[in-house]
């Protein structure tokens, strides 16, 4: 008895970027993309995450070259801002794509 | 499913979360509850200079309280965000919007002072109309133009409770000069003020101050 052929599309799975499948990197991933860039504080209300969570995660994706993470003074305030790097937004671009296309060649 | 839809949700959620702290109402039923200060001017005395003094001094307040509410209050529990290129056209749009609003309505009020002056001075600008119509056309333009402005601001600003604002203000505006009395816009100064307390309540409740390292990030 063969075995049923696997759909084409299923075969970019393999190819989706790990860093960012993760659920919480994605939904980070997702909001620094549609904004220019927040801070923690702003990324752990919208998100629900812990500062414990939502730091490690920033960390990876960090050292992964997607987020820059940014240290500075508002006034006498320290401040760290995290934006996407250029490098960010063209992998999370692709994992859209990749994500769209799997999805998309899933038979009915 | 759009990812493109999903994309913007996100963006959109993220941009009207900066409305959840009630300041604005605040603010804005707090501007009407002082206006309605301004319509208890007395025709002359002592009392008209106190009571512009008062609502002068009112407005200042408000001001000063939204502006460091928002600093002191809301972006500590709130974070920082800066929105994309988008949302920076918008708000320059607005800038320019409600600065051509202001300058539409100093010329009507000059024009008002000009027309009214000359009627009293018996010059020949005779305006062929009934008291009660005239009331009621400036009560309409009144309301039109506060209405308006605030509409116009909830919409570049996706602040969708301004539209309810927007409507009492423009009601209040309306039965004020109508009916000659502060009460409409008493009502209407403390239906947006009232809920802006409670909204302001809930956010504090909801948005305790983050832990000090989160404002410092990770390493």
């Amino acid at each position: 008895m063969a075995t049923p052929e696997m759909p084409a599309g299923l075969s970019a799975h393999g190819e989706v970027d790990r860093l960012i499948h993760e659920p919480a990197r994605f939904q980070v991933m997702a909001l620094l993309y549609v904004i220019e860039s927040a801070d923690f504080t702003f990324l752990m209300n919208q998100l629900g995450l812990t500062w414990g969570n939502l730091s490690a995660h920033i960390t990876k994706l960090e050292e992964g070259g997607y987020v820059a993470v940014e240290k500075g003074f508002k006034g006498k305030r320290p401040q760290t801002m995290l934006s996407l790097t250029r490098a960010g937004r063209k992998a999370f671009n692709a994992y859209r794509q990749a994500m769209k296309q799997m999805l998309d060649e899933i038979p009915e | 499913m759009s990812q493109n839809f999903d994309l913007k949700a996100i963006e959109r959620k993220a941009f009207r979360s900066v409305h959840q702290d009630g300041l604005w109402d605040i603010y804005i039923g707090g501007l009407l509850l002082v206006l309605s200060l301004m319509f208890t001017i007395p025709e002359s005395g002592e009392g008209e200079l106190r009571t512009i003094g008062l609502a002068l001094l009112g407005v200042a307040v408000l001001f000063a309280v939204f502006q460091l509410g928002k600093k002191y209050i809301t972006t500590p529990r709130m974070g920082q965000v800066q929105f994309g290129p988008e949302r920076r056209k918008r708000k320059i749009a607005l800038g320019w919007i409600m600065g051509a609003f202001v300058l539409v309505t100093l010329g009507m009020f000059l024009f008002s002072l000009y027309v009214w002056n000359s009627s009293a001075s018996g010059q020949a600008i005779d305006v062929p109309v009934s008291p009660s119509v005239e009331r009621l056309f400036v009560a309409s333009l009144a309301a039109l133009i506060a209405g308006t402005s605030m509409a116009v601001i909830s919409y570049f600003k996706e602040f969708m409770r301004g539209y309810y604002i927007a409507f009492l203000m423009a009601v209040g505006f309306f039965f004020t000069l109508v009916f000659d009395t502060t009460a409409p816009m008493i009502a209407a100064g403390a239906l947006i003020l009232v809920p802006g307390v409670v909204l302001f309540i809930s956010f504090l409740r909801q948005y305790p101050l983050p832990p000090r390292e989160a404002s410092h990030g990770n390493s």
